[in-house]
């Protein structure tokens, strides 16, 4: 390797995401969110009327999910995770 | 889409429905969706693209559906290259096929345009067994992609557990878009050597289970593995090499390995809150694979949703990568008359670099009745390289999409 670049930006943002990370739960755990969302129950049929909602779905809006992996896949080098097929590209 | 079992269990629900929790009721039909997206990095590369897709029962246990996209990118790429030359570069190609931009070659104008088709099959074999099937290819100036994959999704019969098995097969050819064919890996940009398109196999795995966690609650857990051989270098992009002072004197053409090797893990989680009926999305994902990357992506989204089923959705993606074992920003090697000695791989492509972007944006959507609506989306996207020639690439999002159901 000829030279290594150190600009400390790798340091600096991977602080930027710990605070972000921390902040985050904070905000969710501080309504009893975290205990509503881990309590596990049995739910019958009718009471699927939250669960049936396009907000529930994986992924709720499968436009936006395609064109997000689209954008992330030509920028990033990591690709999949949350389906097969589709085809590829070789877009810069 | 859902069956005609569903719709009635759905129907009843959304008797019993209080709040603002926005059930769906009966299912129509057929659905279509459409998007519009604009991204744009500073100085560097522009994207409109459109995507149609349409989807509906052909039979009660049968839908299909067909997705259509359209892609016009243009802009300034970076080669590879650094900006420190000594290296003069003439006429159209550059002596790399590509249009250098400015006094030195680390960029490149390229204009490209692309369009894909998707045929989407899903057959409900049993009351809680469906396979979906699909094919895709896409065409652009210097790509043709064509992929097959089946994905399974078997439920138990309370429905409150997935199962999911996909496998998908892609074939790639790559090639320059002046003379259809791509350089010989690792050898001088100026002896302008060719070889003939380049091709890829590329097989896909899934497994996935979503849960239903509590009424309010769905957890998903996905693992996938990948494999790739044939063809698996950029046929654009060059390194420098440079001298003690980091002045470029000569370009090669890099090279990377024939496969690669790919395994991710993604958890996902929607929750609805209580009293509030605004969702929560979380998202997180591990990424390995055999060209020592490794990578995590965290994605949270808030929606608030309104009473007339408006929402908006502020969300943030936080992401890190390291490098490929094979990336350097450049060679060295002195310019002393003797050819440099070359590791057996090497690219200098800022994508395989030591990275980190941060996303934020907003999406607003609008219901009209309940059948369509409309989603607005602004995001911006800051990425930070450790080694690249190009240290930041910033781009916005805009994207509108309008959906109606029939």
């Amino acid at each position: 390797m000829y030279y290594a670049v150190d600009n400390n930006n790798m340091n600096v943002n991977r602080n930027m995401h710990k605070i972000l990370i921390v902040a985050l739960f904070l905000a969710v755990s501080g309504c009893g969110t975290v205990r509503n969302m881990t309590v596990k129950e049995e739910v019958k049929p009718w009471e699927k009327d939250i669960l049936a909602t396009d907000t529930m779905q994986f992924p709720r809006d499968p436009m936006q999910t395609f064109i997000d992996d689209h954008i992330y896949f030509s920028k990033e080098a990591s690709t999949g995770g949350s389906g097969v097929g589709g085809g590829g590209c070789g877009c810069n | 889409m859902k069956s005609i079992r569903n719709k009635l269990s759905l129907a009843t629900c959304s008797l019993l429905t209080t709040g603002n929790a926005a059930a769906e009721a009966i299912e129509n039909a057929w659905e279509v969706d459409s998007s519009y997206l604009y991204y744009s990095e500073e100085d560097r590369v522009t994207v409109n693209k459109l995507v149609g897709t349409a989807k509906g029962f052909v039979s009660p246990k049968d839908t299909a559906s067909i997705k259509v996209v359209f892609d016009s990118m243009s802009g300034a790429t970076p080669t590879g290259a650094v900006k420190s030359t000594n290296l003069t570069f003439t006429g159209a190609s550059g002596g790399s096929g590509i249009t250098p931009t400015g006094e030195s070659g680390a960029l490149s104008d390229f204009d490209d345009t692309r369009v894909g088709v998707a045929l989407d099959w899903q057959h409900e074999h049993t009351r809680t067994l469906s396979v979906n099937y699909n094919g895709a290819f896409s065409v652009e100036n210097d790509w043709r992609s064509f992929s097959l994959a089946a994905t399974a999704n078997k439920e138990n019969s309370s429905r409150s557990t997935k199962w999911t098995l996909g496998i998908a097969g892609t074939y790639d050819q790559i090639f320059r878009v002046n003379g259809n064919n791509t350089p010989e890996p690792l050898s001088r940009v100026a002896d302008q050597r060719f070889l003939g398109e380049g091709e890829r196999a590329t097989t896909d795995l899934i497994a996935g289970v979503t849960r239903v966690i509590n009424r309010r609650t769905v957890a998903q857990l996905n693992l996938a593995f990948g494999i790739a051989n044939g063809y698996m270098t950029d046929p654009y992009k060059v390194f420098s090499i440079v001298d003690a002072q980091g002045i470029e004197w000569d370009q090669y053409f890099e090279g990377r390995p024939d496969s690669r090797m790919r395994w991710s893990i993604t958890a996902n989680l929607n929750h609805m809150t209580f009293p509030g009926n605004n969702g929560i999305h979380l998202s997180y994902r591990y990424y390995s694979d055999d060209w020592d990357i490794q990578s995590h992506t965290l994605d949270y989204a808030h929606r608030f949703i309104f009473g007339n089923a408006d929402y908006l959705e502020p969300r943030v993606r936080l992401y890190t990568q390291t490098k490929a074992e094979f990336y350097q920003n450049a060679f060295f090697s002195p310019n002393d008359g003797t050819a440099p000695v070359l590791p057996e791989f090497l690219s200098a492509d800022y994508r395989l670099d030591d990275m980190s972007s941060a996303t934020a944006g907003l999406t607003y959507g609008v219901r009209f009745g309940s059948d369509a609506d409309l989603r607005t989306r602004l995001e911006y996207i800051y990425q930070s390289f450790d080694n690249s020639e190009f240290d930041t690439n910033k781009a916005i999002v805009f994207n509108i999409s309008y959906g109606k159901r029939f």
